[in-house]
């Protein structure tokens, strides 16, 4: 669906891009990360066109964006991270107008903008100015007005900001529900765990590079799997630690009091196996637990600048 | 055949602008102020008995002809300038480019939504320049084509501002600068002319001619770039001798065989009509988000 290969952006001197390769395919939710500064913006403005890339390709249904301008702006909504509503007009004008702009007038447009209000909740406000809506409801106005061509595309820019709790969540619901109904979604954030229970991949981008990407499920198993084991025993420590050494799927152990934190490279199965041979050897374990690594850290490691190092050689070396 | 989307858009909002709403009423009251106090004020003045009072119409359909243009004059750049600007302070723009809609859409529907006032104006004051027909002096094709002057002028103008809102990023600029160039085309058009005659005249006079005749050649065919100049010369042909351009261009050299002087609101429309296709295509190039550096 959306291909992006070798994508290089330069503003001046500075690289905000640097060789960025993505993918997201057909019916994905794909959650675009980073801290602020990473590219995100850049990336999407690219996509949406609205950005000229200094070099690399970008590809959206197959088509490069460089061409077909007119096909492409058909296959995508775009929701940019700020955006402003007109005044004098009124949301269903509002929707009307931007059904024009993609060419789809009259009965048509009128079921069009009814649909989407409806998808978004705001059947009810149709009548009202669009600048008197809140914020959230703007925001949801701006999916609408996103939706309104039926793009197979929809790009968000970190649409969460300025919106409560509550708000965010109903509009993650809806995203997931577009999702389903066989959109493909790319949303932008900078944080991750907001992303985690609606995406089904994650792209984490730091400093113009994409630093890690895939399915989420795929990703979250890997991490587990580097996590060690921690076992905690009511005594007998040493039996304990004797008795891991000598499994073969154990690496690396480390003793703490009575805590063993025990790289285990075995699957969820051979775990279970390697807790009742503990027991079975007499070995009063109180807990057996993988440490629970969320994606948040993963995304703090991953996105660590050597800035701290950096700054304290140039210190130490005057 | 669909209207273009930003034209609608913009006549939605203005039509429920206050702003908008207080110009028109206060154009229209000036307009019937005229009307008025042409058509009753002088009577009262000079008694009706008065032997020029057939002139008395006439002037009437010529002061709402130069406030008609002052208006555009004055009204188009304000409106103009803010187009794209406003679109971009606002942070509309870019959905705006997302779309469909390709920049020579935006730029043109902007352009007609101004255009739209012109003829607000124009219709407002059309009852009481009806009025000046039916005590003669002035057909019906003079109306025609004094609202098609109008229009173009608008456009021109109109234009000029939104080459200006598509250059400057704040629409305080463009204002400044919309104002700045059409004073120029106006007044600086007419103030090279004069310049370039002076020193002609003192070239002469070094030269040992004293006539004070100049001739700065084709210079004076700078003025065809001045909105004013080509609603002057059509308002000399409706209601004055029709030689009033021509003589003034006469000071400059002599012109009394140039086929374009002799037609000179015809030329300078064309030309002004040429000069804002390029001012929209300009804009239009700005307004791509694509476009090579
Ligand atoms: N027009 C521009 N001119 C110069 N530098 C720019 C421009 N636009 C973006 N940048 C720089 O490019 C880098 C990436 O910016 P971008 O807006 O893509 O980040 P982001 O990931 O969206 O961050 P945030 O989470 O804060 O929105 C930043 O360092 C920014 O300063
Ligand atoms: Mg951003």
């Amino acid at each position: 669906m959306l291909k992006i290969e070798n994508l290089c952006k330069r503003f001046g001197d500075f690289t905000a891009l640097d060789h960025l390769n993505m993918q997201v395919d057909k019916g994905e939710l794909f959650g675009f990360v980073g801290p602020n500064g990473a590219g995100k913006t850049t990336t999407i403005r690219i996509i949406s066109g609205l950005l000229r890339a200094t070099s690399g390709e970008v590809w959206v249904n197959g088509m490069r964006t460089s061409r077909n301008t007119k096909k492409l702006k058909e296959s995508i909504g775009y929701v940019p991270d700020t955006f402003g509503v007109y005044d004098n007009l009124k949301v269903s004008e509002y929707l009307e107008f931007f059904a024009a702009a993609y060419g789809i007038y009259g009965k048509k447009a009128s079921s069009r903008r009814d649909e989407v209000l409806e998808k978004v909740g705001l059947l009810e406000q149709r009548e009202m100015m669009v600048d008197t809506l809140s914020r959230g409801m703007q925001q949801r106005l701006c999916l609408a007005r996103a939706l309104i061509h039926r793009p197979e595309l929809l790009v968000l820019d970190e649409p969460g900001t300025g919106l409560d709790p509550r708000t965010r969540r109903a509009f993650r619901r809806t995203l997931k529900d577009l999702c389903e109904e066989g959109y493909t979604i790319l949303i932008s954030s900078h944080i991750l765990t907001e992303l985690s229970d609606i995406c089904t991949s994650i792209g984490i981008i730091d400093m113009g590079k994409m630093v890690l990407q895939g399915q989420i499920d795929e990703i979250m198993l890997s991490i587990e799997a580097s996590n060690p084991l921690l076992i905690t025993v009511f005594r007998d420590t040493d039996r304990a630690a004797e008795l891991l050494r000598r499994n073969p799927l154990v690496t690396r152990i480390s003793i703490e009091k009575n805590k063993i934190a025990a790289h285990f490279t075995g699957s969820r199965e051979e775990e279970a196996e390697l807790l009742r041979e503990l027991v079975e050897a007499g070995i009063p374990v109180t807990s057996f637990v993988r440490e629970q690594t969320s994606l948040e850290t993963l995304f703090f490691h991953l996105t660590e600048h050597e800035q701290e190092v950096s700054v304290f050689e140039f210190e130490s070396g005057i | 055949m669909n209207l273009n989307p930003v034209f609608d858009k913009e006549i939605k909002r203005n039509c429920r602008s206050m702003k908008i709403s207080w110009i028109v009423f206060g154009c229209n009251l000036v307009l019937g102020t005229i009307a008025v106090i042409s058509f009753f004020g002088e009577g009262v003045i000079h008694g009706y008995m008065q032997t020029d009072r057939y002139r008395m119409p006439i002037r009437c359909y010529m002061m709402m002809s130069y406030a008609l243009f002052l208006m555009v004059a004055l009204l188009i750049p304000g409106i103009t300038a803010g187009s794209i600007s406003l679109e971009r302070e606002k942070q509309t723009l870019d959905v705006l480019l997302t779309t469909n809609l390709n920049p020579w859409k935006i730029i043109t529907g902007k352009l007609e939504a101004s255009l739209s006032m012109v003829f607000l104006l124009a219709v407002s004051a059309m009852p009481a320049v009806a009025l000046v027909m039916v005590f003669g002096g002035v057909g019906f094709l003079d109306l025609i084509a004094l609202v098609a002057l109008l229009v173009i002028s608008g456009i021109f103008i109109g234009s000029l501002g939104i080459l200006c809102s598509a250059l400057f990023k704040r629409t305080t600029l463009a204002t400044l600068m919309a104002y700045v160039l059409l004073i120029f085309f106006v007044a600086g058009t007419a103030a090279i002319v004069m310049i370039a005659s002076h020193i002609n005249v003192l070239q002469n006079e070094a030269a040992g001619l004293y006539d004070g005749r100049s001739d700065i050649g084709g210079l004076v065919y700078l003025l065809l770039l001045n909105p004013f100049a080509s609603f002057f010369s059509l308002l000399s042909g409706q209601v004055g001798n029709g030689r009033e351009m021509l003589d003034i261009c006469n000071a400059f050299g002599d012109y009394s065989q140039s086929f374009v002087v002799n037609h000179f609101s015809v030329f300078a429309a064309g030309i002004q009509l040429i000069l804002s296709g390029g001012f929209i295509a300009l804009s239009g190039a700005l307004l791509n988000p694509l476009r090579k550096k």
